[in-house]
């Protein structure tokens, strides 16, 4: 497989997961917990759970599976997994459990602008 | 108020006598199109693939080679050369091979490169797929053509976007999609991958894992984008030139054997094409949009995307309730720009001058933005004080930019000899004054109508200042905006911070064109100073954004309605019209475009016409005359015996007027002098002169000191068909600064100079070079099926490949009637039943290289000596018809008269199609409209009629006078009869026939006169008319004469 032959692919792959996301109403294509926004490292993530609520918002796999490992530690589902409060409540707790995922992306990140101006980047930028 | 009742076209102010003829309004039919609901666009990927293809010079155009760049991300991955190996041959394969490594190009074949690079590349990774003239070169690639085809949704709703184009077959692997494209316009075309059916993505549905097919691909045609971004027609040199990139080369030998000189032309065509991609995408990113620029077809597709950057929702999504009556009355009112020619083909000394911007300018007078950005729009019943603006307003009021404010209505009228904008078939039939034209066109002429109809404010005020008189109102809407809608974004216009416009709260179009007037100021102050070219660049697309964007966002697209065939199967649908619902089952249908909004765009062409009254008004009033109106532009005209100085200085004050109506920050009057009114090298004032013909054929001239005109500005109306017989002007190239090509300026010193020596000019011959002796060339490309179709017998028996193909381009030429051949030649033998020849050639920029003319119908050879010649086209030129005007027949020249319509049938219409081609008279003025049939009211009258001529004259005498079966007449009796329209005009025109011959209705009639008069004389007319239930006024004037008995009327008294 030449590398042209190896790009292609990837991104014939890419344009069928676009397809698949613009079709569910996605046209940004970017992960709410950190900033990937390789398509083929996005999947589909039901906030209130797949057997509560049909909304589905975009993240990459890492975070996914930090998500899916947090949404463990939650109360066990309601009979009902419909019911209004259990919808609610299960959003809550997702949006508290990207909220954790983005805060250590947020560190990460901070972290990283403040080491690039200790060796000196930036020196040349103001803000306007 | 400083009027008189004499309009411009009799001083005596006379109103000519009626003539009953149909008219025609526009309806409205709602589709089952869903509202328009914006979520976000797909977006390509950042693959492109640009490709081109180079064909034989024959009819069926074949493709030889083609050439290919695939670019990720602006870098160049692979390109190559691809040929097909039915048309090149052993030798030609060796030279391809060898040019193709000199090149750094892969060689392939076309099935190669339909499959590894369209498909496998471009398809499946969602790439830009970029050319110039897309669609011929996809036409060129397929192996097999078919008719686009209705696609019903999932919901059940229908998709026709594409009904009236091809679907092009390019692979026999199955599953792979099919290409369709249809064309819309000379610059654009929706292009799309079909349906796909193998390797399906799934998502998740309300019911489990759908599976989703559609993949429409990103076409993207550089000719469209192009158009859409400066408003101007290109070949692709010429693109590159204006943009500044690497030229084309010039090739003009097609059809020589391929050898180095012609590859490198073809590789050097797709490297040009990408460059210029890349500068048109870099201006449009400039934009800084969001909707991609696949899917920007034109101006108005720009402005659009500005106003879905502002987050403005069209009103058809805010208000999608809002009721179709009113809707359709709205649309009875609606009439484009008035073009008029009042000197008919004479020499007239004169001052040109036109409204800035217009339509942006009365968009700003009658605060129309804030109908754009609000929830909808209220409406009232406002009779009354329709009534009390109209008996009140004046010249000096029209001068308030206030009164404008209250224009927001729709007047129902009675029209009784009021001016009025009138849509009918004015010609006469073949052989008379004033031609056969059988299309509809609009004149403002007297206006008399038993049926109200309705008309904006404006067109109302605009026949008060004409007639002195207000027209009779028998109901008035008004509309009111909604509050403006929230979440609503500012945008910076073409990307410039300095040129921030807040939706919510600018007044839009005035910002605009404020805005580009300062661009200009500094654009023309750039140049005087020597700037940069890239500032002076700059500044020209920045002041070129904001002329688009102003004229996109302020007319086109509120009356945007797209003309797509109907199934056959269709059910009736309901149309609303004049007077209400009716059914129709009309051969296509309007879908309006997205932000559709039909009050706007009455109320600005109705505005742009009162501007234009005015103008007439104040003009008669200073004792001037004028040549010619169009839309937005009158030609004063300067009386006999009137001083030239003395004639401007009336202009001046005419245009002094309009000061105070200048919404603008910039001062001065919106009505202005043209450069035309001074010397192209001086700038000093300079005696221009006009000639015109007929609406939109009109020139501008000065005299030169050798006494020959020196054209300043001229029309292409009714010639832009014809390819320019002589050089150096090509189909293509832009017009000069007189707004034609070169061939066509010297045809209008032709006419000039004739109509100056008055040698009889009516038959003038017009062979002033011997190219005008060559046949009559058009250019046209096969875009649709149906004229697709007209190649069918030259195509039967033909291998695919040889056959006229979806967007071939040909050569059109008029032929001569049989008649016409056998007074030339005294040998041939007139058979009456011969049919003239259609003959076509294929396409060539060099006339003289023509060798093969065929009939299309046949494909037999056609003799030149059936061709009409360029001298023999020409020679009616100058005798066209102002049909809708009186003393506007060929051979009258001078002033015209308004016509006195009297509204004898109403018939709702749709919109004009841009069929021409289809319909075989290229080079028409108006394109057929799609009809909806009679107005209810007169469909009832008609259907009255047949009844009582039935009962009085019998069956076997109606049948007679009609025309029609005796089944035809019981079945236009029958309960909620669906007779055509057609037959029922036949059996009214039968009766009035019969009733005109017998004298009896003329009898009945005095006798029934007689009647009233004596009853009206004992309780008063208001107790007669109570009694009639009919309109007392309506009563008094049958009473006395003036106006006919009407058939309601005769109803009511055979009630009592």
């Amino acid at each position: 497989m030449t590398d042209l032959d190896y790009d292609l692919h990837c991104d014939a792959e890419r344009a069928k997961k676009r397809q698949k996301f613009e079709a569910a109403g996605h046209f940004v294509h970017v992960c709410v917990c950190c900033p990937q926004d390789d398509v083929l490292c996005l999947t589909f993530e039901h906030p209130a759970g797949k057997n509560s609520d049909d909304t589905t918002l975009l993240v990459c796999m890492n975070c996914k599976a930090l998500r899916d490992c947090l949404q463990r530690a939650e109360p066990s589902p309601s009979p009902n997994p419909r019911n209004v409060f259990e919808v609610i409540g299960r959003w809550l707790l997702s949006m508290a459990g990207y909220f954790g995922i983005l805060m250590s992306t947020l560190r990460g990140f901070g972290d990283f602008l403040i080491n690039l101006a200790k060796d000196g980047y930036g020196d040349d930028l103001s803000f306007v | 108020m400083a009027t008189t009742s004499a309009s411009s076209d009799d001083p005596t102010g006379a109103v000519p006598e009626a003539e009953p003829r149909s008219i025609f309004l526009r309806a409205y039919v709602p589709t089952d199109e869903p509202t328009p609901k914006r979520r976000g666009y797909p977006r390509p990927s950042d693959w492109v693939l640009v490709f081109d293809t180079e064909t034989w010079p024959d009819a069926a155009q074949n493709m030889r080679i083609g050439t290919y760049q695939l670019r990720q991300r602006g870098r160049l991955r692979d390109k190559g050369i691809f040929y097909n190996p039915e048309e090149v041959r052993d030798f030609e394969l060796a030279v391809l091979q060898r040019e193709a490594v000199k090149h750094g190009s892969r060689l392939i074949t076309v099935t190669e490169f339909r499959e590894a690079i369209l498909f496998d590349a471009a398809y499946k990774t969602d790439a830009s797929i970029v050319g110039f003239n897309l669609p011929f070169d996809i036409s060129r690639l397929a192996i097999k053509h078919g008719s686009a085809r209705t696609i019903v949704r999932k919901d059940g709703t229908k998709d026709r976007s594409m009904v009236g184009g091809f679907t092009f077959k390019l692979s026999d692997v199955e599953g792979r999609p099919n290409i369709r494209v249809r064309h819309l316009s000379r610059r654009s075309a929706f292009i799309n991958f079909t349906q796909v059916w193998d390797d399906p993505v799934y998502v998740m549905g309300d019911e489990g894992e759908e599976e989703v097919v559609k993949k429409p691909g990103f076409f993207l045609d550089l000719r469209t984008l192009a158009a859409a971004l400066t408003s101007n027609s290109f070949t692709l040199d010429r693109l590159a030139g204006f943009l500044g990139v690497g030229r084309k080369g010039t090739f003009s030998d097609f059809g020589r054997d391929l050898d180095p000189e012609l590859i490198a032309y073809a590789v050097q065509d797709t490297q040009v094409t990408w460059e210029c991609y890349e500068a048109l995408i870099s201006r449009y990113r400039q934009h800084q949009l969001a909707t991609p620029p696949t899917r920007i077809y034109s101006e108005a597709g720009l402005g659009k995307a500005y106003l879905n950057a502002m987050n403005i929702r069209p009103w058809r999504a805010v208000q999608p309730e809002f009721p179709p009556e009113i809707i359709g009355a709205i649309m009875s009112s609606y009439f484009g720009g008035r073009s008029e020619v009042h000197r008919r083909r004479e020499i007239v000394p004169t001052l040109y001058c036109d409204f800035a911007s217009m339509y942006p300018s009365v968009c700003t007078l009658m605060d129309l933005w804030r109908y754009v950005v609000s929830d909808g729009m209220t409406r009232e019943d406002w009779t009354d004080g329709a009534r009390a603006l109209l008996a009140g307003v004046d010249l000096a009021a029209l001068q308030r930019p206030e009164t404008w404010r209250d224009f927001h209505a729709l007047v129902l009228v009675k029209p009784a000899a009021d001016i009025f904008p009138v849509r009918a078939r004015y010609s006469d039939g073949p052989g008379g004054r004033y031609g056969a034209d059988p299309s509809t066109t609009i004149g403002l002429n007297y206006l008399t109508s038993e049926q109200p109809v309705w008309m904006t404010l404006p067109d109302c005020i605009a026949s008060k200042l004409l007639t002195g008189k207000s027209p009779e109102v028998v109901q008035a809407i008004r509309f009111v905006p909604k509050d403006v809608h929230t979440g609503l974004a500012p945008v910076n216009i073409a990307g410039n911070s300095a040129y921030g416009v807040d939706p919510a709260t600018d007044n839009f179009y005035k910002r605009v064109i404020d805005l580009r007037r300062e661009v200009k100021g500094r654009l023309s102050a750039a140049k005087k100073s020597g700037a940069a070219k890239s500032e002076i660049d700059r500044l020209d697309a920045e002041q070129l954004a904001l002329k688009i964007l102003a004229n996109a966002t302020s007319y086109g697209i509120f009356i945007e309605l797209n003309v797509e065939d109907a199934d056959r199967q269709d059910e009736p649908v309901t149309a609303y019209g004049v007077d209400g619902s009716f059914p129709t089952s009309p051969r296509q249908t309007e879908t309006p475009g997205s932000h559709f909004h039909p009050l706007l765009a009455t109320l600005i062409t109705g505005s742009a016409r009162l501007m234009l009254a005015i103008t007439e008004r104040l003009l008669l009033d200073e004792g001037l005359d004028w040549a010619f109106c169009d839309t937005d532009s009158m030609a004063f005209a300067r009386p006999a015996g009137m001083a030239q100085t003395e004639f401007r200085k009336r202009v001046e004050r005419v245009c002094a007027w309009f000061s105070a109506l200048n919404p603008y920050e910039k001062p001065g009057s919106i009505l202005e002098f043209e450069d035309q009114n001074t010397d192209r090298e001086t700038g000093e004032p300079r005696d221009l002169y006009c000639y015109a013909i007929s609406a939109k054929r009109y020139a501008l001239f000065n005299w030169g000191d050798d006494g020959r005109p020196i054209i300043r500005k001229a029309s292409a109306h009714g010639l832009g068909h014809l390819l320019p017989p002589y050089g150096p002007d090509d189909p293509d190239e832009p017009e000069r600064d007189t707004g034609v090509h070169l061939w066509q300026e010297h045809f209008w010193e032709q006419m000039i100079t004739a109509a100056a020596g008055r040698a009889d000019d009516d038959d003038a011959e017009f062979v002033w070079r011997p190219e005008l002796a060559k046949p009559a060339a058009s250019r046209y490309a096969a875009t649709t099926p149906t004229v697709l179709s007209w190649f069918a017998p030259f195509n039967k028996h033909r291998h695919y490949a040889s056959q006229v193909r979806p967007f071939n381009f040909l050569l059109w030429f008029q032929s001569k009637k049989p008649h016409e051949r056998a007074v030339e030649d005294n040998g041939a033998l007139f058979d009456p039943r011969q049919r003239p020849p259609k003959p076509v050639a294929p396409y060539t920029k060099d006339l003289s290289t023509i060798d093969h003319i065929w009939d299309r119908e046949t494909g037999e050879d056609v003799e030149p000596a059936w061709l009409r010649t360029y001298a023999e086209v020409l020679r009616t030129y100058p005798v066209h018809s102002e049909s809708k005007f009186l003393d506007g027949g060929r051979t009258r020249r001078g002033p015209t008269r308004r016509r006195h319509i009297l509204a004898d049938l109403v018939w709702n219409i749709g919109k004009e199609g841009d069929r021409f081609e289809e319909d075989g008279s290229i080079g028409a003025e108006d394109d057929p409209a799609v009809p909806y049939g009679l107005t209810p009211s007169h469909r009832a009258a008609a259907i009255e009629a047949v009844r009582e001529t039935k009962e009085r004259f019998g069956v076997r005498a109606f049948r007679k006078a009609a025309g029609v079966s005796d089944n035809t007449i019981t079945r236009a009796l029958e309960p909620d009869s669906t007779i055509a329209d057609r037959d029922l005009v036949r059996m009214r025109n039968g009766a009035e026939r019969l009733w005109a011959a017998d004298g009896v209705r003329a009898k009945e009639d005095a006798a029934l006169l007689d009647g009233m008069r004596s009853r009206a004389t004992e309780i008063g007319v208001p107790a007669l008319a109570a009694e009639l239930g009919v309109d007392a006024s309506n009563l008094a004037k049958v009473l006395a004469r003036t106006r006919t008995i009407s058939a309601s009327l005769r109803r009511s008294h055979a009630g009592t």
